[in-house]
């Protein structure tokens, strides 16, 4: 675990994630130096990690077709920092994140990321409290 | 099936989702099809299961955002799975019985009138030409942000990712 993980190089684009995603629960962001494709994420996943230090994910579903990679991710982790407007709750939370990649040389070039945002801030309350919908959900 | 014909099948299924015929949409899934969404063990909604849960689901999309249309930036096959970006319009003219598009919020929010663009991702797995299981995230918070619904303070960007 001590090793250093960026840069590592390899040829399978199902490799390249999960060290891309092992990468991001550890905070290893020199990860954004070897993937152009996550300059978005450079800029956004630090302050998640931030506001739930103990990020940790599960793999649910994964597969490659040539040069894309597709899988369906949850994340997992405490909120015990701020997030966006949020004060640290100590809240355990999950949410999926659906995860398109295309790699190159070993190299994610392109990336599409959904989290589902909306679900995390329902679980931190960020919403309020809800009120009963129209019609009763059996 | 061949990847072409996944590719028709699911190009099918987006043109057959943005109406309201609900047979037609239903059609396309196997009768014990397991619709996972976004849903995770700590979410606050599940969606209603089986094919009369799907119905609800789709009658309800239709009086939220009858106009929405489903464009595919991106559709990826490989074996049994079919991966689809999208890029999701529609205005908002009604309230949905039970939660989609948007969330919990909606259910009880007044049509607003106003226009939304957002982002999806949605995987299926398919098994005789009818979906089986099925996954979807969307852009939620980015819809209710440009509805004027609600208001995320320090965010800069309609939407982001992790």
């Amino acid at each position: 675990m001590g090793e250093k993980r960026s840069g590592m190089p390899t040829d399978n684009p199902i490799s390249v994630l999960h060290h891309v995603l092992e990468a991001l629960a550890q905070g290893d962001w020199s990860i954004f130096d070897t993937h152009p494709g996550l300059y978005e994420t450079r800029e956004h996943f630090p302050r998640l990690h931030a506001a739930f230090p103990d990020l940790r994910y599960t793999i649910d579903t994964e597969f490659g077709a040539g040069e894309f990679i597709a899988c369906v991710v949850t994340m997992h982790g405490t909120h015990l920092g701020p997030y966006q407007s949020l004060a640290p709750t100590g809240t355990p939370v999950s949410f999926l994140v659906l995860w398109v990649d295309r790699i190159v040389d070993g190299k994610i070039v392109e990336h599409w990321a959904l989290p589902d945002f909306m679900s995390l801030f329902q679980q931190l309350g960020g919403m309020g409290p809800f009120p009963p919908p129209l019609q009763d959900l059996t | 099936m061949s990847r072409e014909a996944k590719t028709e099948l699911i190009q099918r299924f987006w043109k057959a989702s943005e109406g309201n015929d609900l047979d037609a949409i239903v059609a396309f899934w196997a009768p014990n099809a397991i619709n996972h969404g976004g849903q995770t063990a700590h979410s606050t909604h599940r969606p209603p299961t089986g094919l009369e849960g799907l119905k609800r689901v789709m009658a309800s999309l239709h009086t939220a955002f009858p106009d929405r249309k489903y464009h595919l930036e991106d559709l990826i096959v490989e074996g049994d799975k079919v991966v689809c970006r999208l890029t999701v319009s529609g205005t908002h003219q009604g309230v949905p019985d039970i939660p989609v598009e948007g969330g919990m919020l909606m259910t009880t929010h007044p049509p607003t009138g106003k226009a939304y663009v957002i982002q999806h991702i949605h995987i299926f797995r398919l098994e005789d030409g009818k979906i089986v299981e099925h996954w979807a995230v969307r852009d939620d918070l980015g819809l209710m942000q440009q509805l004027g619904i609600i208001a995320v303070p320090g965010q800069a960007r309609s939407s982001f990712v992790p």
